[in-house]
């Protein structure tokens, strides 16, 4: 099989996309977290490290399949937490699409959505960062949530594997 | 009794464009006074650190000023080293290189289209509530792109950042049989890009035309991704290393990008408008056939009227990369040998977004010693607040909102690609 075709039909598979810049500090969380489950994870898991979001990611998807998608998020909350969504559950809001090279996690969603394009499951893995400024080291935090954040997602690729 | 207008539109991060810009256009007394189309997003220095660079990394370095127009980068370079090295490269690798500049139209023509233009005159925010209504069009745009995407992974090396494209043509080339599934992706895009012409040409499109003065590249016989002279639809013909002498740039202090206007005349046009403008008679004679279909003649000097020629282009594209893989040739080697020299090498090709310039100061051991790039949406700037300046002159007693709303619209006619007009400010420090 290809890299990046999951194949139709195939409910235990999950593709997990972090998804960030290694250039701007801990927007190289997502990125991160799928470095390190590259290592742990068996072969029905795609992973893909994206450092944007185009249209062409719903091609990836499958109404069969489970995906997890991990990026940095700015809030208010305290730098390194982490917030697990089902989105299927709880929409994310969005604006309109700001950009012809990226288009954000929710704006994907909601396209997804609308053209009845969902997956079976979606979650999403946001990991509060502390800077998003040029340069590559990790606020502390962000680097212990990392950890964090990968063994949760293992958990959730075996209850995706075995329901 | 007459209305005294005084007002201000601001908006103060553009919707729909790439990159951060912002517009504030001020009116006093129905009168138009100032107009700032302000691009705010940080500098990135690309020029400067291509300094001390080997002339061979140009390519690959000047790829990253953009992720969807990184063609256009690398053929800029590409063929600026090779004028430098006295170098031509001929079919079948000529041909390659405009398949690769083909894929790359479709993918950026395509998303500007339905993702970022098309919105506008349906009345709706954002392509996610278009595709609520319209899915099976937004479907269509995406199967669309994937055609463009496919072919810039499988000649580039991947969608984003090709890696496959160095001086003299490629690292290596795809075997005949490896194009084969994509001609059939191709003959089902050409029919859905006819099917776009159709679609754009039928939006409700504002009626606004201006002088302007285009400017593109123009080739003895054929519609120009990489070759061409420069020429304008108002008398200017050059070769392309001549740019500097007839185009000056300029910092204004409301844009971090350099702005650009013709020597002794002043603002004009570069991208889709421009080249359709200056080249119809060399496009597929499908493309021309479709556009007079779409009710469009030659000259056509309504910027709302974009978004059905970046339509045409894509067609066109579609068809140009039918054509070369139907005479597909796999050549010898995937390469011409490229031996720098000392000097200034020159470079100009199509961008999606109109003429891309690069030249280089290389040294005698082939490191780069200056670069400087000039991107399209840097070209458009003047010309935009001209638009701007003018569209709101006419129409200052609409309701303020609306109004906004419009003078967004006219500066995304122009496709505006705000990161790669970002690269270099000269800054110049006293004291």
């Amino acid at each position: 099989m290809q890299q990046g075709q999951v194949p139709a039909g195939r409910g235990g598979w999950v593709l997990v996309a972090g998804i960030g810049s290694r250039w701007r500090s801990d927007d190289a969380a997502g990125l991160l977290v799928a470095e390190q489950l590259r290592l742990l994870c068996p072969s029905n898991v795609e992973i893909r490290q994206l450092e944007a979001l185009g249209p062409e990611m719903l091609d990836l998807w499958d109404s069969d399949i489970t995906v997890i998608l991990v990026d940095a998020v700015l809030s208010d909350a305290v730098v390194g937490t982490i917030r697990r969504l089902d989105l299927l559950q709880q929409p994310l809001s969005y604006s309109a699409a700001v950009s012809s090279h990226a288009i954000d996690v929710a704006v994907m969603v909601q396209l997804a959505r609308v053209m009845d394009r969902l997956p079976r499951r979606l979650l999403f893995y946001g990991i509060q960062a502390g800077s998003v400024e040029p340069g590559t080291a990790l606020s502390d935090a962000v680097a212990c949530a990392i950890s964090v954040c990968v063994d949760s997602i293992i958990q959730d690729i075996e209850a995706s594997t075995i329901g | 009794m007459s209305t005294i207008t005084t007002k201000t539109i601001k908006v103060d991060a553009l919707a729909r464009v790439e990159g951060e810009g912002a517009v504030t256009v001020k009116v006093r007394e129905g009168q138009v006074q100032e107009v700032e189309f302000r691009i705010f997003e940080p500098p990135r220095f690309f020029e400067a650190f291509l300094r001390g660079r080997r002339a061979s990394e140009a390519p690959d370095i000047t790829a990253r000023i953009c992720g969807i127009c990184p063609v256009a980068y690398q053929m800029s370079a590409a063929h600026a080293m090779e004028r430098l090295a006295d170098v031509v490269v001929d079919n079948p690798i000529r041909a390659l290189r405009r398949l690769l500049y083909c894929g790359e139209w479709i993918e950026s023509h395509v998303l500007h289209v339905y993702f970022l233009h098309a919105p506008d005159f349906l009345g709706y925010a954002d392509a996610v509530q278009m595709a609520g209504d319209h899915p099976e069009v937004v479907q269509r745009a995406l199967e669309l792109k994937k055609v463009g995407n496919a072919i810039v992974t499988l000649l580039g090396g991947r969608a984003v950042h090709p890696v496959n494209v160095r001086l003299g043509g490629f690292y290596r080339v795809p075997a005949a049989r490896a194009w084969t599934p994509l001609i059939e992706q191709l003959k089902w895009a050409r029919e859905a890009a006819l099917e776009m012409v159709r679609w754009t040409a039928q939006l409700p499109l504002p009626e606004f035309e201006q002088d302007y003065e285009f400017v593109a590249l123009r080739h003895p016989h054929e519609y120009p991704f990489n070759e061409g002279r420069l020429v304008s639809n108002k008398g200017l013909d050059i070769d392309i290393a001549a740019f500097e002498d007839f185009f000056v740039e300029e910092h204004v202090a409301h844009s971090t990008a350099l702005q650009a206007e013709l020597r002794a005349r002043s603002n004009y046009f570069v991208g889709p408008l421009a080249r359709y403008n200056l080249n119809f008679d060399r496009l597929s004679p499908l493309a021309q056939e479709a556009a007079k279909s779409a009710g469009m003649d030659a000259r056509c000097l309504n910027p709302f009227k974009s978004i059905v020629v970046r339509s045409i282009e894509t067609l066109y594209a579609v068809d140009e990369a039918l054509r070369i893989l139907q005479a597909y040739e796999m050549p010898e080697l995937p390469y011409v040998p490229v031996a720098l020299q000392a000097g200034i090498g020159y470079g100009c090709t199509e961008a999606p977004r109109g003429i891309l310039y690069h030249s280089y100061q290389v040294d005698d051991e082939g490191v780069i010693v200056d670069a400087r790039i000039v991107p399209p949406t840097a070209q458009n700037q003047k010309t935009i607040e001209h638009d701007l300046r003018t569209y709101v002159a006419s129409r200052v007693n609409l309701p303020l909102n609306e109004l906004t709303w419009q003078c967004e619209q006219v500066v995304r006619n122009y496709d505006p690609c705000i990161s790669c007009s970002t690269h270099m400010v000269r800054l110049q420090v006293e004291g």
